[in-house]
């Protein structure tokens, strides 16, 4: 595990994941404190709510991309038929590489708490809430990532499919409100049809709405100083993503 | 054989050249019969249902309020254009309001911007919608909230001149059950009265005033007795 590490490590230095992130983290915070500035009232509001939401998106693009491009070069550069020619079965190699991305993704999160406090100060308990929950967040986009890049053999469509699963991942919920709301009352076969295709797949889809709200930034935690839902989440979606991943390259032929 | 080579390679470069030259004169027409078409769009576009604000949000509502609230204070004077208060669509605005109210009621943003900088039109029927709003926010929170009600009965009374309206509105502010709510919005109505030369009902309402609450302090209180004897005699 700890030579897993150390080798993400060192190739995340080589493609320079680290500065590249660390410079665009803090552009994005700058840009979103630049637009928050134009607002009329509340600036300090707009420009921790418009720098959060760019930090987010940055930090878990990134991750994203970084697992799905480094473990498709791996396969192209016969790396992995090396790995796993050491003493080490498939599922010990997917786990020490998931925990490997996930040191790496638990390392940028300091980077993202600190462009984020160039863009403003926000409440203590809500920096700290929205900082476990994006370090709760990056853990279960690695997983996403593993999965999708263990699975497909192009890493544009490897990324491109995690980047639509996390989309998809942070509209289940108002997928489901619409479900169980106005869907109700609409009696066509094409809505029973598309709501109930809908719930199925939200049935194995993670609740990434609820992680990381800036309103957390604007109006502090409010009590709830351990994001419940989104640690259980990751407790419960890290190892299905994983078992998911295991299963599909125990199949694969090298 | 060098000599056709160099020929031929003459030949393509030529060509190319004169594929660019065309490209170059074509890109300027096309610029020329473009350069006067800007993104116009509307002023302000209909508020999304509230369903859609979590999709169009990604789930992060308070950054949608953010953002929208800042679309509203710029809508119309963007792309170098400007446009008058009076041209704006206040039906429309008066939904974005209350849509943004449903997403964050905490927020000062919507309120301000809707009290301070939309009510600023000569459209009277635009500053009804205004004053229909500060007074439903009002009732999200009368306690944080109480003086967009002063400041909506001061729209009703010189703004639109309905003096029904501002008298309404004060009598509103004046049974809000809020503690420690200053003595004055008690009396607004009364200031109205007076305003439009009806003494003896002002008269009559800072008399009860004065009569039925026993906590106002010794300077408020001289205020209204000087206030009785000076502007309503």
């Amino acid at each position: 595990m700890w030579t897993t590490f150390r080798y993400l490590v060192l190739t995340a230095l080589r493609d320079r994941v680290f500065g590249t992130l660390a410079v665009l983290l803090l552009l994005v915070a700058l840009f979103g404190a630049f637009i928050g500035d134009g607002a009329l009232v509340e600036e300090p509001a707009a420009r921790l709510s418009f720098a959060g939401t760019a930090v987010r998106a940055i930090f878990v693009l990134g991750i994203l991309l970084f697992v799905c491009f480094h473990v498709r070069r791996t396969y192209e550069s016969r790396e992995i038929d090396m790995m796993l020619s050491r003493p080490v079965s498939r599922p010990a190699f997917v786990l020490a590489y998931y925990g490997g991305f996930a040191g790496l993704s638990l390392l940028l999160v300091p980077l993202a708490a600190l462009a984020l406090s160039v863009a403003g100060r926000a409440p203590l308990d809500g920096l700290l809430l929205w900082v476990w929950s994006l370090a709760l967040e990056g853990l279960i986009v690695v997983a996403i990532g593993l999965f999708f890049a263990l699975l497909m053999s192009s890493a544009t469509a490897a990324a491109m499919a995690a980047i639509g699963f996390y989309i998809f991942g942070r509209l289940v919920g108002s997928v489901l409100g619409v479900l169980t709301g106005a869907w109700l009352n609409v009696e066509t076969p094409f809505a029973r049809a598309t709501g109930f295709i809908f719930k199925l797949v939200s049935t194995v889809m993670p609740r990434l709405d609820l992680f990381g709200q800036t309103s957390w930034l604007v109006y502090g935690a409010n009590g709830n100083l351990l994001d419940w839902a989104a640690t259980l989440q990751t407790l419960v979606y890290v190892p299905l993503l994983l078992a998911m991943a295991i299963y599909d390259f125990e199949r694969k032929q090298f | 054989m060098t000599s056709n080579a160099n020929s031929f390679s003459r030949r393509v470069r030529l060509k190319a050249l004169l594929v660019l030259l065309l490209a170059v004169v074509a890109q300027q027409a096309l610029w020329w019969n473009t350069r006067i078409l800007f993104p116009r769009g509307d002023v302000l576009a209909a508020p999304p249902g509230v369903a859609e604000v979590d999709v169009l949000s990604l789930s992060d509502r308070q950054f949608f309020f953010r953002q929208r609230s800042m679309d509203l204070q710029v809508a119309g004077d963007l792309g170098g254009r400007v446009t008058p208060l009076t041209e704006y669509n206040y039906a429309l605005l008066y939904r974005w309001w209350k849509l943004l109210d449903l997403v964050d009621s905490r927020s000062n943003y919507t309120v301000t911007l809707a009290g301070y900088f939309y009510s600023q039109t000569l459209n009277t029927e635009g500053v009804r919608y205004v004053i229909a709003y500060l007074r439903e926010h009002t009732r999200l929170d009368p306690v944080r909230n109480w003086r967009w009600l002063a400041h909506a009965a001061w729209l009703a009374r010189h703004k639109v001149k309905d003096t029904a309206l501002a008298l309404d509105v004060a009598l509103e502010l004046e049974n809000l059950d809020v503690a420690d709510i200053p003595i004055w919005t008690k009396q607004l109505r009364a200031f109205v009265l007076a305003d439009i030369g009806d003494r003896e009902a002002a008269r009559d309402l800072i008399r009860a005033i004065l009569g039925s609450d026993r906590n106002i302090p010794k300077e408020e209180r001289f205020f209204m007795q000087r206030f009785l004897e000076e502007r309503l005699q």
